[in-house]
């Protein structure tokens, strides 16, 4: 008879019985639902043994951390399992290398990471020299050997890890748990249109995303609204001028809510995006920085005919509320 | 014999079926704000569960979880079931299903009826 090993004891499983029914047949107290591998409810952890087969719809990180589906895996292909704990993910020594002004409110850091596996676009917790914790997104496509990884920070007065940046001198100790979240590139449909939606340093993943897909020999469209209340809040506009002129087939769509200076469009950037590509059917969706856009943006993108597999968000929630 | 669940296509129909229903319903004035707000990510795999009980498939939800899951949707009446399985026949219809299998799943979704309703 199969057996798995669950939290220290001993489940002793029937011949061809699944890990969730073993664990309420002994009376373990662990959440379910659908039972068919749908509602993802039963979320488990076992990170040498989790069955391909059981990770059917989880998240990219979920599923590399050892995450699975009680209810879809079978208890002889799972000799050990826990609970899924979100701390069990790997932690890096990260030193600051450099940080630089993009704009008077936005701070470039760049810390020298060389175990981060690559992932352009998705997100880690940064923690600072004073233990401050907040969740950035990766702005950097490429990883050299250095493993330099940047990360484009809003300096919020007042703001921990804001104030903690600012005083921070190259050489300084930080670390990083993760990578977390989806927004990153998939590479098998080269000529399906990308869309880009993102307001303030949203726009660091979203550039991550873009130019990844650029170095992976992206070729269909790669559209980007990016936007800002006012253009003082506007930055690396000479970086996202030379991709476009680099890239045929990619366009930039600067927008501001009030003032736009030229070449910049009055309006959200949704709005824009949506005006642009009414039909979203064949279009990869991105979407990233201030929540209220974020949301809006998955739920519209959705309505116009993208699928909610090829729609990737992450709102930048401030900490405490997410 | 095979199944409802196998005749509509089973899992891959499920999965085909997720966006068009999702989106008639998040369309749909008479139910949309019962969905407003919620997570939509968590919501298209909550959809997913209800496709597979609708069409039929494998679940092991009771009378019971039925009335649970519903039980925080204040008002919820009649008319609000009958639009939900009346988008459900749309996103069948838009996927080539015959009019015989599509009364065949608003069958098994009428077996919920009070559950979901909270009447048992
Ligand atoms: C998934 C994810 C990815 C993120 N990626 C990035 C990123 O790449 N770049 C980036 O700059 N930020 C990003 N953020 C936001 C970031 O994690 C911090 O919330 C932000 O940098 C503020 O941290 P702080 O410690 O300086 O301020 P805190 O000490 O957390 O906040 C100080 C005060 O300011 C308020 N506040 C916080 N943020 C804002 C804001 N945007 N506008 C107005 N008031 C605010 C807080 O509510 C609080 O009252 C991300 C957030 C999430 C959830
Ligand atoms: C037609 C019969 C119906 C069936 C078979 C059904 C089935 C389900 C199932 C299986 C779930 C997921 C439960 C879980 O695992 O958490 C669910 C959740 C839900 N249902 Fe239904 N449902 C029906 C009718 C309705 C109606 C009429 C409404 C409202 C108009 C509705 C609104 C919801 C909402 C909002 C949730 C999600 C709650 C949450 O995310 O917390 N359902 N339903």
């Amino acid at each position: 008879m199969p057996t798995v090993e669950f939290e220290g004891n001993l489940i002793e499983a029937e011949d061809g019985e699944t890990v969730l029914s073993a664990l309420l047949r002994h009376g373990v107290d662990v959440g379910h639902g659908c039972q068919a591998g749908a509602c993802q409810s039963c979320l488990l952890r076992a990170p040498a043994a989790a069955p391909p087969t059981a990770q059917k719809g989880l998240d990219d990180t979920v599923a590399e951390a050892g995450g699975f589906l009680a209810c879809m895996a079978k208890a002889k292909d799972v000799p050990s399992a826990t609970r899924f704990d979100p701390d069990y993910f790997p932690t890096y020594a990260a030193d600051l290398v450099e940080k630089r002004a993009l704009s008077a409110t936005v701070l470039l850091v760049r810390l020298a990471v060389p175990e981060l596996p690559r992932c352009p676009g998705r997100f880690v917790q940064l923690t600072g020299p004073t233990g401050v914790r907040r969740p950035y997104s990766v702005a950097t496509s490429a990883l050299d050997a250095n493993g330099l990884v940047d990360f484009h920070v809003r300096l919020i007065p007042g703001g921990e890890m804001s104030e903690a940046l600012l005083q921070a001198m190259p050489g300084d100790k930080f670390s990083i748990q993760g990578p977390y979240g989806k927004c990153c590139y998939r590479p098998g449909e080269p000529c399906a249109q990308i869309l880009l939606i993102g307001s303030g340093t949203g726009l660091a993943p979203l550039y991550a995303v873009a130019t990844d897909a650029l170095s992976q020999g992206h070729t269909g469209r790669i559209e980007v609204f990016f936007g800002a209340s006012s253009p003082e809040g506007l930055y690396f506009l000479d970086e996202l001028r030379c991709l476009a002129a680099s890239y045929p087939n990619l366009a930039v769509t600067v927008c501001v809510d009030a003032g736009p200076l030229e070449g910049q469009s009055l309006g959200s950037p949704l709005q824009h995006a949506l005006q642009a590509i009414p039909d979203m059917a064949d279009t990869t969706v991105y979407s990233c920085g201030h929540p209220a856009l974020v949301k809006a943006a998955q739920r519209q993108c959705f309505l116009a005919g993208a699928s909610m597999k090829r729609i990737f968000v992450d709102a930048f929630e401030p900490a405490g509320r997410a | 014999m095979s199944s409802l669940y196998e005749k509509l296509g089973g899992e891959a129909a499920v999965d085909a079926a997720v966006d068009n229903f999702y989106r008639r319903v998040l369309k749909d004035d008479r139910i949309c704000h019962y969905f407003d707000g919620i997570d939509m990510e968590r919501q298209a795999a909550k959809q997913k569960s209800f496709l597979t009980m609708a069409f039929g498939g494998p679940n092991n939800y009771t009378a019971r979880d039925m009335k649970e899951a519903h039980a925080h949707l204040d008002g919820l009446n009649d008319t609000h079931f009958d639009a939900v399985v009346e988008n459900l026949g749309a996103t069948l219809k838009d996927m080539g299903v015959a009019d015989e299998l599509i009364a065949e799943v608003a069958a098994v979704a009428e077996t919920t009826r009070d559950a979901v309703l909270g009447r048992v």
